[in-house]
């Protein structure tokens, strides 16, 4: 009865860690939850598809990671995410002005992860939120150490810009 | 001094808990998905071989000529250039673009076939006369799981429960797997906002879903619900009065994390 043991492992693996991913689809869309809610279904029917031969590799919760990543990637080269979209509430951030250091609102850190291209912000989110190292981080994204490593510079420059320059990062540097 | 891991963590908000429906669904998608790959796979299999088939018919007998002889491949006469590609003996990478063409068309329709079949059962009705299935009182023996009903819809069988979940289908359902919820009846504890009475919080095309309050809570919850496939064609008080029927026992689970 192998579709009941590939549903009860799935159910089990959903359970635990369907959270994490809604959480990392989150900052991934820079604060759209309807979006996120997609990606998140759309990373585990895949997930479900490909659970025998995930499970005996890599496990499925980096299987799940990447194919979250690539969802999202995938989603911003829709042509008609390149145009202006209506949404239920006005954002509450000012556009360009610096945020406080001390205490940036949410919806501020989500507004300087929405500038960032797809690519950076990926990178921002699996280094720095899931503390994924660049190697991990190169495998999830499926590039090079080395673009890793411009992205993330990249990025880091961009937020310490925008949040402030004493921004740290202790996670996710090695 | 701010850590952007913290920022990080406070901007993806809080960490929700999927409740047994989210669970439910995901794996409902995941089952469908697999079964149009399934599907499609054999689809294109199937075109895969028609199209090798076809080719050394096309291949042996050659093309019909004007006089309406066939050709032989690579024979004489003048030809067009289109002629000559189109008459000449497959190279391989041509007889591969064929099945590949013929597997792609195989597999789009197998998809959509398989769509159909899922939201027949789901939403088609299950009797011929579309009328409401019947319920009748149930008085067989004591059901496995947690989940103990009263009353049982006409001509269907209990698929399998346990103490996440009961799951019942049409006899006939092809779909014997008792984690496969579409277009079958689901039992489950429920994490949705809280009611005072038992109502149908939730309907489209391919399911309705009733919940009912529990007496005192078992496993955090609250509630459970009755997932249910349209084709029964229940009005609310019928499918209100067959969950209502149902008792949870405190051996239930709810499906978290």
């Amino acid at each position: 009865m192998r579709e009941p043991g590939r549903t009860a492992a799935f159910r089990d693996y959903v359970a635990a860690d369907r959270g994490r991913l809604l959480r990392t689809a989150r900052l991934l869309t820079a604060g759209d939850d309807h979006l996120a809610e997609d990606l998140v279904q759309t990373a585990l029917t895949r997930l479900y598809v490909a659970w025998p031969r995930v499970s005996r590799a890599e496990g499925p919760g980096p299987y799940a990671r990447k194919i979250l990543v690539n969802a999202f990637i995938d989603e911003t080269r829709r042509p008609w995410r390149r145009r202006e979209r209506a949404t239920a509430a006005l954002p509450d951030r000012a556009a360009a002005e610096p945020v406080s250091i001390d205490l940036p609102a949410d919806s501020a850190v989500l507004g300087v992860l929405a500038e960032l291209p797809p690519r950076q912000r990926a990178v921002i989110v699996l280094r720095y939120l899931l503390d994924l190292d660049v190697q991990a981080t190169s495998r999830a994204l499926d590039c090079s150490e080395g673009t890793v490593k411009s992205q993330t510079s990249h990025a880091l420059a961009k937020l310490r810009e925008r949040l402030g320059a004493q921004l740290t990062t202790t996670g996710g540097m090695s | 001094m701010t850590e952007l891991h913290d920022l990080l963590e406070r901007a993806a908000g809080p960490h929700v808990t999927p409740d047994a429906r989210d669970i439910a669904n995901d794996v409902a998608r995941g089952v469908r998905a697999l079964r149009r790959r399934r599907t499609g796979a054999a689809g294109g299999m199937l075109a895969a071989a028609v199209a090798a088939a076809a080719i050394p018919v096309a291949v042996g007998g050659g093309w019909p000529s004007a006089s309406g002889g066939p050709v032989a491949p690579g024979g004489s006469g003048a030809k067009s250039p289109s002629a000559v590609a189109n008459s000449g003996p497959l190279t391989a990478e041509q007889k591969k673009k064929q099945a590949a063409a013929g597997q792609v068309a195989a597999e789009d329709a197998a998809k959509a076939a398989a769509e159909k079949v899922a939201l027949a059962a789901a939403s088609h009705s299950w009797r011929a006369d579309g009328a409401p299935v019947p319920i009748h009182t149930y008085a067989g023996p004591a059901l496995a799981g947690s989940y103990q009903p009263s009353l049982m819809p006409e001509e269907t069988v209990v698929q399998g429960g346990n103490a996440y979940r009961l799951t019942i289908a049409r006899a006939d359902d092809r779909d014997k797997n008792p984690d496969s919820f579409v277009g079958k009846i689901v039992v489950m504890l429920s994490g949705r906002a809280p009611v005072d009475t038992p109502r149908v919080v939730e309907s489209d095309s391919f399911s309705r879903i009733v919940v009912v309050p529990l007496s005192v809570p078992i496993d955090g919850a609250t509630m459970f619900e009755v997932q249910y496939a349209p084709g029964l064609a229940w009005t609310d008080d019928e499918a209100i009065k067959f969950a209502s029927s149902i008792e949870v026992l405190p051996t239930a689970k709810s499906a978290k994390g």
